[in-house]
């Protein structure tokens, strides 16, 4: 130990210049204000900024200087034998004179902040837009960086001076790396493991600090005067710890994308198909990821689904085929070659041993809206104010217009083979009442053969509440204002029935899977679900649901059972019931359940929960405790 | 007990074999002499021995230690003279005596100044601006002054002038003289250590062609001259284990690794005469030595 004293108090003495520069740089700031052409509003931020500029200046130079010079020069110039030849340990020389070059590196930014920091406080980091808390953590970092930085400039130094063949596999090394490194992190980022691709940059960062600093002390004490048995050393330990470094990252970024739907936590997001086919997402503990899955639930058999980034958020852009065959879904690019793309997926959900296909069609964003046709052949999208048809199989563009009308959000549906229904809403306000929204609609029709578009119709719907049949021929729009429910036509928007409400309020409706229709009313003393016959021209049951509360149809797991969802009055909380259409007896499901349509339900510890109509027994298929 | 033991010491370059199963004792208070030719070897048996490289294959002892385990514990009791004076530049000679002390058990801050003004070197001249004789003068001070029980000059009196070299031969002989040091030197300077070497050995193409003491070295080594007429003294030369032998005239002229007094007869008409270190050196090795022209 006293040896390395020896030699840091030496390497420090000698270069004791230094401070005097960076202090008298260090003044430089000092006379910012007054400098031509630099603003006078803010003099402290003004020279806090320059400080730091000067400091990390300087100490970055320095860093690179000593560096590559502090060893590796005396070992080139033959003078790394005069310690040698005295009773100095190899570890004391590598370690005084590397410490002197960090010591002199971090110690001649701060002499040059000093004089700065006497006038006008502590450096502000305003221009740089740090959160106070990340303050200790950004000079952490920073200081991190300045002993790799001393250490790869002493490697580098090492490397060059000896002037060895060696060099050559340092390159190859270095660029298999820097690959290895790049695709662990790039393929994490892919699928959206934000925090384990932060993780890769940050373990990779240290552990090249750490087969630096192996690298540097072996070449010093086992290589000690032969320049070129220093290189060799150095060489392989550095590469031998950066290498087995890297290919931990690899095998750790294989281990957190080969997430299964079993190992999910907390299901955090569901879309159910027809079939018995989900799209799902969940948050894996482990992994500290959330992967996403197309999962059937009677068999587990699953195929992995990147998420993507939309307005901030993630989530996985499925859509199936009405008739649960075929599933799409957008993916980032693969390779990151086209520039941030989304690529098209699709999975024939019908066949077990069907791999995903990757078809030939890219969307530069997230589509405002993505239609799949009821084959599943043709894929519809709106993008940059246009609507592209594209067959799935060849990538081919079928047809590529431009939406009709302006802005305003635009939904798409195949409405049979060929034809697309284009939907827009027109948002208006009340003038005398500007807070009452009403959606104007627009019902267009597409011919994909033609590409021509018809508008068929339209209407208004005050509260944004339209709902298609699943065949897209009928459209129930409540009115609430007027105590009504009509019932329009899905093509023209014309009205085909409606329905006046007598001391009641219509709050919900939506089409059964055989045409009837079902709305929740409230009136005094209760809530009731009242069936209509499918043209809204006879009641065919009135059913009261017991507790008070708003009721939501939430799905209709069997052709006689109706999922509803109610949000209590009294107290914060929601009950799910089943309704038996048949019998009008309800059951109560459980509390605090979010219905995802038919038998699917998310319960509050994030595990998702499958009906069984006959039992009315719920039972956590993934999640948590479904893991287990 | 032996100072330096090195026991098949073998270094190879790749392919080149630098060092040839080089194995020697120096014994306790001795001084021996390694000589060679430039690119015998010698250079890396120093670096051997001093810890600063590994063989690849045999080991050295110094004090009874392995050297390449325990190099940083050896060096606090060996004194080391490099061939290539090699201290940081822009130290002068007491910030060099300064560092060193506080590395040594004993320092003797005052003989590095004593010896310094003694070989004429200003001790607060930056090193890098001494000459390469002063530099060696400094090397020499330095490494006397932690009074080691080993010394080891790798060939202290390269580039100096013949004062100099006298007064370091001289400072060598003064510290043996009081101390009794182990010294081991590689030298080209055959005339001056022969007045000091105890033991000399001498390193050719890698292998260590001889080790012994000086006083039997020089005792068996004979140039012996004989006229060529004489053929029975030409067939008894061959007993006398001859190194070379060179024909000029009418004479011949030999020098003789095994000279006994009664091999020769008197009517052989045989002139005899001994050979300095530097005589047997260059008849062993083949030339003349490049340092000494």
């Amino acid at each position: 130990m006293r040896g390395f004293a020896v030699v840091f108090g030496r390497e420090v003495a000698e270069r004791r210049m230094l401070a005097l520069l960076a202090f008298g740089l260090g003044l430089v700031p000092l006379a910012a204000p007054w400098m031509p052409g630099v603003g006078r509003e803010n003099p402290a931020e003004l020279r806090s900024a320059m400080a730091l500029t000067l400091g990390l200046g300087l100490s970055a130079v320095t860093a690179i200087l000593l560096g590559g010079s502090v060893i590796a020069r005396d070992l080139a110039e033959r003078r790394l034998g005069f310690y040698f030849s005295r009773p100095l340990a190899g570890w004391e020389i590598w370690a005084g004179k590397l410490a002197a070059a960090a010591a002199l590196t971090l110690g001649s930014a701060l002499l040059v902040l000093l004089p700065t920091s006497l006038l006008s406080g502590l450096p502000r980091l305003d221009s740089i837009d740090l959160p106070v808390m990340a303050v200790p953590w950004f000079f952490l970092a920073l200081a991190i960086c300045l002993l790799e930085l001393i250490l790869l400039s002493h490697a580098g130094g090492v490397i060059l001076r000896s002037r060895s063949p060696w060099v050559a596999l340092d390159l190859a090394a270095a660029a298999v790396f820097a690959i290895l490194g790049w695709d662990a992190f790039r393929r994490l980022l892919l699928a959206g493991a934000f925090i384990p691709a932060q993780w890769v940059p940050q373990a990779l960062t240290l552990l090249v600090l750490a087969g630096l600093l192996a690298a540097g002390a072996v070449q010093v004490t086992a290589g000690r005067t032969d320049p070129r048995r220093g290189h060799r050393l150095l060489s392989l330990t550095l590469w031998g710890v950066l290498l087995a470094s890297v290919l931990a990252a690899q095998g750790y970024a294989r281990w957190v994308l080969a997430a299964a739907p079993e190992d999910m936590d907390l299901v955090s997001q569901v879309k159910a198909s027809p079939g018995s086919w989900i799209g799902v997402c969940g948050w894996d503990s482990r992994r500290w990821f959330e992967p996403c899955f197309l999962v059937d639930l009677p068999t587990g058999r699953f195929a992995r689904a990147r998420s993507v980034q939309a307005s901030g958020a993630t989530g996985l852009a499925v859509r199936f085929s009405p008739d649960g065959r075929w599933a799409v879904w957008l993916e980032p690019e693969e390779g990151g070659g086209r520039g941030g793309l989304l690529r098209l997926n699709r999975l024939d959900l019908r066949r077990p041993d069907a791999p995903p296909f990757q078809a030939n069609i890219w969307y530069p964003r997230l589509p405002a809206s993505l239609a799949l046709s009821p084959d599943g052949s043709l894929v519809a999208a709106i993008q940059d104010g246009r609507i592209a048809v594209d067959e799935v199989a060849t990538g081919n563009r079928l047809a590529a217009v431009p939406v009709p009308g302006l802005g305003a959000p635009v939904r798409l549906e195949f409405a049979g083979p060929g034809r697309l229904r284009i939907l827009r809403s027109d948002v208006s306000r009340d003038l005398g009442n500007p807070v009452v929204v009403h959606s104007i609609w627009q019902i267009w029709e597409m011919d994909v053969a033609t590409r021509r578009l018809l508008r068929t119709g339209g209407f208004e719907d005050r509260l944004d509440s339209a709902k298609w049949s699943p065949d897209g021929s009928r459209i129930l729009v409540l009115e609430p204002g007027e105590r009504a429910t009509a019932l329009r036509d899905g093509w023209t928007g014309r009205p085909l029935a409606a329905l006046s409400w007598e001391g009641a309020v219509p709050s919900g409706a939506d089409f059964l899977s055989d045409g009837r229709i079902a709305v929740n009313v409230s009136r005094e003393g209760g809530t009731e679900v009242r069936i209509f016959s499918p043209d809204f021209s006879a009641e065919l049951r009135r059913l009261s649901v017991p507790g008070a509360g708003r009721l939501r149809l939430a799905g209709q797991p069997a052709p006689d059972l109706l999922v509803l969802d109610m949000k209590l009055q009294e107290r914060r909380g929601r009950r799910s019931l089943l309704l038996d259409l048949a019998t009008g007896s309800t059951r109560d499901l459980g509390g605090d359940l979010l219905p995802q349509g038919g038998r699917l339900f998310l319960d509050r510890g994030g595990r998702l929960l499958q009906l069984d109509p006959g039992t009315a027994k719920l039972r956590p298929v993934l999640g948590r405790e479904a893991a287990r | 007990m032996s100072s330096i033991s090195l026991d098949g010491l073998t270094v190879r370059y790749g392919q080149r074999l630098a060092l040839d199963q080089v194995s020697l004792q120096v014994p306790e208070g001795s001084v021996y002499a390694l000589l060679g030719r430039n690119g015998a070897g010698k250079s890396s048996l120093v670096r051997c021995l001093l810890g600063e490289q590994k063989p690849s294959a045999g080991r050295a002892l110094l004090l009874g230690r392995d050297v390449w385990r325990e190099r940083a514990s050896i060096l606090a009791e060996v004194g080391v003279v490099p061939e290539d004076p090699n201290a940081p530049p822009a130290m002068t000679a007491r910030q060099l005596s300064r560092f060193c002390s506080r590395l040594y058990p004993r320092w003797d801050a005052a003989g590095v100044e004593a010896r310094l003004k003694r070989f004429g070197v200003p001790s607060g001249t930056p090193f890098g601006k001494l000459s390469k004789g002063q530099k060696g003068q400094v090397s020499l001070a330095l490494a006397l002054a932690s009074s080691p029980r080993l010394l080891v000059l790798d060939d202290p009196t390269l580039g100096l002038d013949a004062v100099a070299r006298k007064a370091v031969f001289e400072e060598l002989i003064g510290d043996l003289a009081d101390r009794g040091t182990t010294v081991f030197i590689t030298t080209h300077d055959l005339a001056g250590v022969e007045r000091i070497a105890d033991r000399v050995g001498i390193l050719n193409q890698g292998r260590l062609v001889l080790d012994e003491e000086m006083e039997a070295l020089k005792a068996r080594f004979r140039r012996i001259s004989f006229p060529r007429s004489r053929e029975a003294a030409v067939g008894r030369l061959a007993a006398l284990a001859p190194v070379a032998v060179a024909s000029r005239g009418w004479e011949v002229d030999a020098v003789v690794s095994r000279y006994d007094e009664g091999s020769l007869p008197v009517e052989d008409g045989p002139e005899v005469t001994s050979l300095t270190l530097e005589e047997i050196f260059i008849a062993l090795t083949g030339t003349p030595e490049e340092g000494e022209r």
